[in-house]
């Protein structure tokens, strides 16, 4: 197919409908997965109008926003890590725009800022507050800079990557690398050279009393080349230099694209220019960038359905949400998160988190066989009786042994598994609970552990 | 208390398991339960300790007798009367206590001028190179070791061929065709459903899957089940009188020291310190990044002394890269190239190994290395585990005599 087609917005054939896989797909990435409400509403609503409703906002939206930030109030004056995780968490459960805060992860991965060394929540919430704000607004712009520039003098990056100590006399050249190498153009699109004079360009960018200051004392006013551009550029200069680079639109869309829509393979060239071209025409507009993915035809095609695995955020996240839990702790789920590999507002490093693969390994894979026995559990543990099966197939009309099976199936992996794997699940429904309370509501619980901790399961 | 590998191999496995898993379970598992007799209790191991963020070497192994030291660092600069002296020359930094009393008893050595051509100043880049043991423009998608275990040399039937010390990501250096399992503690490892539960998940989860990402998951998940009992029973029988110091790296170290003394078979270990990338103010976090891998080293050595694995056990670390030679204006080091390693165990030959690189022929501010860090991989890889290192590292590198 040509990148044309490709980019062309999805429309449902015989081989390829719109079916409830395709809407859990959607939620899945565009959101934290759907309940079976959204599955079935989003199946009537046919995919253009479906993604509408993502991008308008597809979440509860039951919280109001002051509340969320006297939440947030809160947990920075206790200073509690945790609880500011737990915040985010419950944004995600229950706040009116799944996708702005989906990107505000994203943002969060991409300009990635670690609590370790900025010890300060209160810069550290003021940040994913701009994430969110610029979730699905400009990454550049000539007028304002957009999030670009906004990153480059936030207070909780200044001191991520240690631009108070970058002096005329001594210029720090850590975050003139990073917007380099991982914030804008991609590791091989500079010399060294370049990055020495653009260290200098940003010197006297300081924080002081947790706000950016311009220290013109340590600035150093004198000429730089960068990136085969001369004159007596400051940070400002810098960051336009390096966002008008051909490579940056090219850079950001590669990390969206894999994402959204393609984790194992870059989007194929003809596709990449088509983007980057519209990027740039429409001024780095990532709400432009986002939809377009999202209605493609790639997006909906083989190569992108479940070929993802699933992070930590989405596997938590998502299982409470499709469980429909009431009163689920935002914060333990945040706890479970870090035992996972994927604590907020700790990202690993500068880079970000790896995902893909790089979320699997035996320990967050018994993690996550752990968490699936924890959610459903009627007594012990962080979210006992937290969450009830059998009242949600219930609640469906879901009664007879096959029923409940295919409910929980197609809600939790599109009804896509093994026949043995089928098989067995439907025995366990009936073989008896060792221990105490064997009643047809425990085993619906079990036989929902059993899905979740299937392999189907990680796969996004 | 289980006295040999048979018992513990036995119990990991029940019966039913392993039918239900059919043909699809990994090879290491069948195997292991067909041949729990072969106890191979005499295996050397290599404990790879990657420090990361760029070590500052300077500060590491320091040249305190050259004038240049004390000219490129001020703020910095350790003074003489505190460096655990090697010679007149060249001394431990105060920090590594640990570290010097290994080399006092011989079983430390200290490698000079290591590093590859055309240093990359990218922590992502150069770890790459590391790990991969590649500098090609599009590095290779496994690691030096991931390439190492899919040679016969190192498989054992029924063991575990690598053990990665972490919860996160899989560093690439194990990334490979086997699938190399990750511990952070032994209270990871326990699932919480129980022995039954344990057999039903592992029954739901092996009838067989045919698309790639989802294999790796099957494959990854049994492996998950199946380890987590093995070291359910392990970790009831350990017994050490050494008290190793209450630090991140000294646990995984430990446990390390358990598996091992308990005839586990793993041959690979691999744990990361992190904290190394030190712009600003790197006095005090150096020394305790420094303090822990000295301590952390010296007490897994004493322990494997005391149940007498010593000699079969070699530890090494490296970092990504060295720093620069002058300090940067904020008391801390930028991103420079050449760094020291460290090989310790009961068979290095002890002390330095190689020429300090001079102060004065620099590379743009950075020490030259002379030793390119693929000829220690070989040297280890072929001397120490005999495992042909040709293929794994893309040529043919000069060994060096490290080993006694």
């Amino acid at each position: 197919m040509r990148a044309v087609d490709l980019l062309a917005p999805y429309d449902a054939t015989p081989a390829n409908p719109w079916d409830r896989r395709k809407v859990a797909h959607l939620y899945r990435r565009a959101a934290f997965g759907a309940t079976w409400a959204e599955l079935e509403e989003g199946v009537k609503l046919g995919p253009q109008k479906c993604v509408d409703r993502i991008l308008s906002g597809a979440g509860p939206g039951t919280i109001r926003e002051q509340d969320f930030a006297s939440m947030a109030r809160t947990a920075v004056s206790a200073g509690s890590d945790r609880n500011l995780q737990g915040w985010w968490i419950f944004r995600m459960l229950a706040g009116g725009h799944p996708l702005v805060e989906r990107l505000t992860l994203f943002w969060h991965d991409h300009f990635a800022t670690s609590q370790d060394k900025v010890a300060n929540l209160a810069l550290m919430h003021d940040q994913n507050q701009l994430f969110r704000k610029f979730a699905l607004g400009r990454f550049w712009d000539r007028d304002t800079g957009g999030l670009l520039l906004t990153m480059s003098r936030d207070p909780a990056m200044l001191i991520w990557l240690d631009s108070n100590s970058n002096r005329r006399a001594a210029p720090n050249e850590n975050y003139a690398r990073e917007v380099m190498e991982l914030f804008a153009l991609g590791i091989g699109r500079y010399t060294e050279k370049d990055i020495q004079e653009a260290a200098r360009a940003f010197t006297g960018w300081f924080v002081n009393k947790n706000q950016f200051r311009f220290v013109n004392s340590e600035h150093d006013a004198g000429e730089k080349t960068v990136l085969g551009k001369k004159g007596n550029w400051d940070g400002v200069d810098v960051v336009r230099i390096v966002a008008e680079q051909p490579a940056a639109a090219e850079f950001l869309i590669g990390k969206l694209y894999r994402h959204l829509v393609n984790e194992n393979e870059p989007p194929a060239p003809a596709v990449l220019a088509e983007l980057a071209e519209g990027y740039r025409q429409r001024e780095y507009d990532t709400r432009w960038l986002v939809e377009t993915m999202l209605r493609s035809t790639l997006f909906f095609s083989p190569a992108s359905f479940r070929q993802k695995i699933t992070s930590p955020i989405d596997f938590t996240v998502g299982t409470a949400r499709r469980l429909e839990g009431s009163r689920v702790s935002p914060v333990a789920l945040a706890d479970v998160c870090s035992k996972l590999g994927h604590t907020l507002f700790h990202p690993p490093n500068v880079a970000g988190w790896e995902e893909g693969k790089a979320w699997i390994n035996s320990s967050t894979l018994l993690g996550r066989s752990n968490f699936s026995q924890a959610i459903v559990a009627s007594r012990g543990g962080p979210f006992a009786g937290r969450t009830d099966p059998a009242a949600l197939a219930a609640k469906h009309g879901r009664s007879s042994d096959e029923e409940i099976l295919n409910f929980f199936l197609d809600l939790l992996v599109d009804g896509d598994v093994p026949v043995e794997t089928r098989t067995q699940l439907a025995k366990s429904l009936n073989s008896p609970i060792e221990g105490v309370g064997d009643t047809r509501s425990e085993r619906i619980r079990r036989l929902v552990q059993l899905i979740l901790s299937l392999p189907e399961y990680n796969l996004c | 208390m289980f006295t040999n590998r048979r018992e513990f191999l036995g119990t990991a496995l029940s019966g039913s398991t392993l039918i239900s898993m059919g043909l699809t379970a990994p090879t290491f598992l069948c195997r292991s339960a067909l041949a729990a007799a072969a106890r191979s209790s005499g295996e050397r191991v290599l404990v790879v300790i990657q420090l990361s963020g760029g070590n500052d070497g300077v500060n590491t192994a320091i040249p305190f007798g050259d004038d240049l030291y004390v000219k490129n660092r001020t703020a910095l600069r350790i003074p003489t009367d505190q460096v655990l002296k090697i010679d007149d020359y060249c001394g431990l930094h105060p920090s590594l206590a640990g570290l010097s009393k290994l080399l006092e008893d011989n079983q430390l050595s200290v490698l000079h001028g290591i590093g590859y051509p055309n240093p990359s100043r990218s922590h992502f880049r150069s770890m790459d190179i590391w790990q991969t043991a590649s500098m090609a423009e599009k590095l290779p998608g496994d690691g030096w070791l991931g390439r190492a275990l899919g040679g016969s040399e190192l498989r054992r039937e029924g063991t575990v061929p690598a053990i990665n010390f972490g919860g996160g990501k899989l560093p690439l250096a194990l990334v490979g065709r086997t699938e190399v399992p990750s511990l952070n503690s032994l209270a990871d490892y326990k699932l919480q459903p129980g022995a039954a539960g344990r057999d039903r998940l592992t029954a739901v989860a092996a009838s067989e899957r045919t698309d790639g990402t989802l294999q790796f998951l099957q494959r990854s998940t049994l492996q998950a089940y199946a380890t987590s009992g093995r070291l359910e029973e392990m970790a009831k029988n350990y017994d050490t009188p050494i008290n190793y110091p209450a630090t991140e790296l000294a646990r995984k170290l430990k446990l390390v020291a358990q598996l091992i003394d308990a005839g586990f078979g793993t041959q690979i270990f691999y744990a990361s310190l992190d904290g190394f990338d030190t712009h600003a103010n790197q006095l005090q976090s150096h020394a305790n990044l420094l303090k822990e891998l000295g301590d952390a080293v010296k007490a897994f050595m004493d322990d494997l002394g005391h149940h007498g694995h010593r000699d079969r056990a070699l530890v090494m670390t490296f970092s990504e890269f060295g720093r620069r030679v002058k300090e940067n204006g904020s008391r801390g080091t930028d991103h420079g190239a050449g760094a020291p390693m460290f090989l310790a165990g009961g068979k290095v030959k002890a002390g330095q190994i190689g020429k300090y690189p001079s102060l004065s022929d620099l590379d743009d501010g950075d020490l030259k290395h002379h030793t390119d860090f693929r000829s220690i991989y070989a040297t280890v890889l072929e001397d120490w585990l005999g495992c042909p290192s040709r293929e794994v590292l893309g040529g043919a590198f000069n060994r060096s005599g490290l080993f006694a």
